[in-house]
């Protein structure tokens, strides 16, 4: 195990070596996203060195369940409820190393989450021939800091003597991602984002190990406007069986880069928002009007 | 009448003092004859001539060097004074070579124009930026010159920095970068790096006559004036800062005016090494800018409407420090950029927000 992380810091290294060999004759693609996040997922980008990037997410209840108006107008077109809350910081430690931590209220079985995140910026596009694609690596990693519910069948029920449930483990839930992306265009980038996610502790019809391939687009209408989308497919049998419950988390929506705050305003059918959240625990139906008004506000400051 | 006897005592120690000084008074040293070549210090020759040499380093303080000094100015920090560790970051916005550059600017340094500072920008492939050159700052003696005074001179700072490098050096560090104080040996180090950036004979481009005339002078301490004055015609002791007086207003431009390709050429080289030096990416401001088509759309949109940040204007005011942010973006005065260059600017912006790039 030493050997495979000390050959990992090594090749990271090596790597950063070469990027900074590489500048001065390679014109890079800069921008393939705007921000570090499309709508759910981490887009290739990464904070440049420095940087202190301060982001305020939030998820509002369902626009309009089952697409009956007095549901929508119960709780205002879902504005009067919030269905998960992020908040949290991020850091450039190098213009391709990354670290952020966060407060999710969290979505699925396991709440009251934090998210730790660290992102490194393997391969950066480069124009004309050479590189055609940025490449990133993400890994996650989340502990619920929920209090046990008192409920032995609740994946949450920690204080369960003698099962596993009581372990501190099972609070815990990670995911790893590939993020690889090009920009094609001025106008157009769009990045596949192959994913595992593990979760310690999982019901008994599930699997701790999750694959999915997120799908990011992005289209630049205007210098600040830009259009995105996003969706993180799972490869998994129970999330593809018709009565599951569970559905592919799509997303759209609007971005606006202000110079220094990058603001998206989306629609989406997942509640979660961090990757261990989202990507397994998305039970909500776009058919049925379970979407939901999102934003985010991120405010760059350099220290 | 008596004299009191206090006074004369007096007189007597002044007449033997004065007698053993003009006993013990040696003879002044030969002047070493200095020798006049390209790379001789122009404040060497000009001391030699009896200029007082000012902005001299204090050689008092400890812990002063220009490696230091070129330290601070490139990465924003250096050693600590006594050598262990590094320092806190001065600014988190800018460098000082965010508005600054460290080499020469003019291919005569007599005969500054914004035109001729492009050109050689372009030639040594340099930055073209809105600050004076760090290139023989040492041999000028006024600084935040001219229209800097008039419009800010009621500011005790600028004020005292007219004359004085040091508080100059640190206003800029503390407003112009909105960094942390500088200690007096980081401010020294920093005059430390701008000697060895100081003018020689060679950066003159004197011709033969002149060079003999500051030879002479010399050899024979005669007509030192005249060499002083002949040296001093060949560079500026102080960069001309003018504010324009009038924003430039939008008018549509001619379809001759939008297809000159000089013009365009101009346009691109003072986006490229002028804007894109902050706006462009990792560099220092979070507002980016691009060769994408948006960018440019996004620059006319703003310059046709006329509002603040319109490029005539954002170019002749720069940006006021707004709620939370502290940076702002200083202006190019007209000596800096001309408004013929502004309008180049423009040309090479319309055509790109249009999708004509009139070099391809």
């Amino acid at each position: 195990m030493k050997n495979i992380l000390f050959s990992i810091v090594v090749l990271l290294i090596a790597n950063s070596m070469l990027h900074a060999q590489d500048k001065s004759e390679k014109e890079y693609v800069y921008h393939t996203f705007k921000d570090t996040r499309i709508i759910n997922t981490y887009s290739v980008e990464t904070l440049q060195k420095r940087q202190l990037d301060f982001r305020v997410s939030h998820r509002f209840g369902d626009f309009i369940n089952n697409w009956t108006f007095n549901n929508a107008w119960a709780t205002f077109f879902g504005l009067e409820n919030a269905a998960d809350v992020s908040i949290g910081l991020e850091y450039g430690i190098t213009n391709n190393l990354m670290i952020g931590i966060n407060r999710t209220a969290g979505y699925g079985p396991l709440k009251s989450n934090i998210n730790t995140l660290i992102k490194y910026k393997i391969l950066s596009q480069t124009k004309g021939a050479g590189m055609p694609l940025t490449l990133t690596a993400a890994a996650t990693a989340s502990i619920s800091t929920m209090l046990p519910v008192d409920n032995d069948r609740s994946l949450a029920s920690f204080n369960k003597v003698g099962s596993p449930y009581e372990q501190f483990a099972a609070r815990m839930s990670y995911s790893v991602q590939l993020h690889a992306a090009r920009k094609f265009s001025d106008r157009f980038s769009l990045q596949l984002s192959p994913t595992f996610v593990w979760r310690n502790l999982v019901q008994i019809n599930d699997e701790n190990a999750l694959f999915s391939m997120g799908v990011v687009a992005k289209f630049q209408a205007t210098k600040v406007l830009g259009i995105i989308i996003d969706a993180n497919i799972p490869f998994d049998e129970l999330r593809w069986q018709a009565n599951s419950g569970y559905h592919i988390p799509i997303g759209i929506g609007f971005e606006f880069d202000t110079g220094g705050h990058v603001f998206q305003i989306n629609l989406t059918n997942s509640a979660g928002l961090a990757p261990t959240d989202y990507i397994p625990n998305t039970d909500l139906n776009w058919g049925l009007g379970q979407f939901r008004l999102g934003f985010t506000i991120a405010r760059a400051f350099r220290v | 009448m008596f004299i009191p006897i206090k006074k004369i005592s007096l007189g007597a120690f002044l007449c033997l003092g004065v007698g053993l000084v003009s006993f013990t008074t040696t003879p002044a040293p030969q002047a070493v004859l200095l020798d006049l070549s390209d790379e001789t210090p122009v404040w060497d020759v000009m001391e030699n001539l009896g200029k007082i040499k000012v902005n001299a380093l204090n050689d008092q303080i400890e812990g002063v060097s220009a490696e230091k000094g070129a330290d601070i100015i490139f990465k924003g920090f250096s050693a600590k004074k006594d050598g262990s560790g590094t320092t806190k970051l001065q600014s988190p916005y800018f460098k000082c070579t965010a508005c600054h550059n460290p080499e020469r600017e003019y291919a005569n340094l007599a005969d500054i124009n914004a035109k001729d500072r492009l050109q050689y920008a372009v030639e040594k492939d340099m930055p073209f930026l809105q600050g004076s050159s760090f290139y023989g700052i040492v041999n000028r003696t006024t600084f935040y010159n001219d229209d800097y005074q008039k419009k800010y001179g009621s500011v005790p700072q600028i004020k005292a920095s007219f004359n004085d490098i040091r508080t100059a050096i640190k206003f800029c560090a503390t407003q112009c970068a909105q960094g942390r104080e500088l200690e007096d040996w980081e401010v020294e180090s920093i005059l430390a790096y701008y000697w060895t950036k100081e003018l020689t004979i060679g950066d003159l481009n004197l011709d033969p006559a002149e060079k003999e005339t500051v030879k002479v002078a010399l050899e024979t301490e005669e007509s030192s004036a005249r060499a002083l004055h002949t040296l001093e015609d060949h560079y500026l002791k102080s960069a001309p800062a003018h504010f324009a007086e009038k924003d430039i207003e939008y008018k549509p431009l001619s379809d001759k005016e939008l297809s000159d390709k000089v013009a365009f050429a101009s346009g691109k080289e003072l986006y490229d090494r002028g804007c894109l030096h902050c706006h462009g990416e990792q560099a220092y401001s979070f507002f980016h800018l691009d060769d994408s088509q948006t960018a440019f759309q996004y620059l006319m949109k703003k310059t046709k409407k006329g509002d603040k940040n319109s490029m005539f204007k954002i170019t002749r005011h720069g940006t006021y420090s707004l709620n939370g942010k502290k940076s702002y973006m200083p202006q190019y005065p007209i000596e800096k950029m001309s408004d013929r260059q502004l309008k180049d600017l423009r040309i090479y912006v319309e055509n790109m927000a249009n999708g004509n790039n009139l070099l391809k």
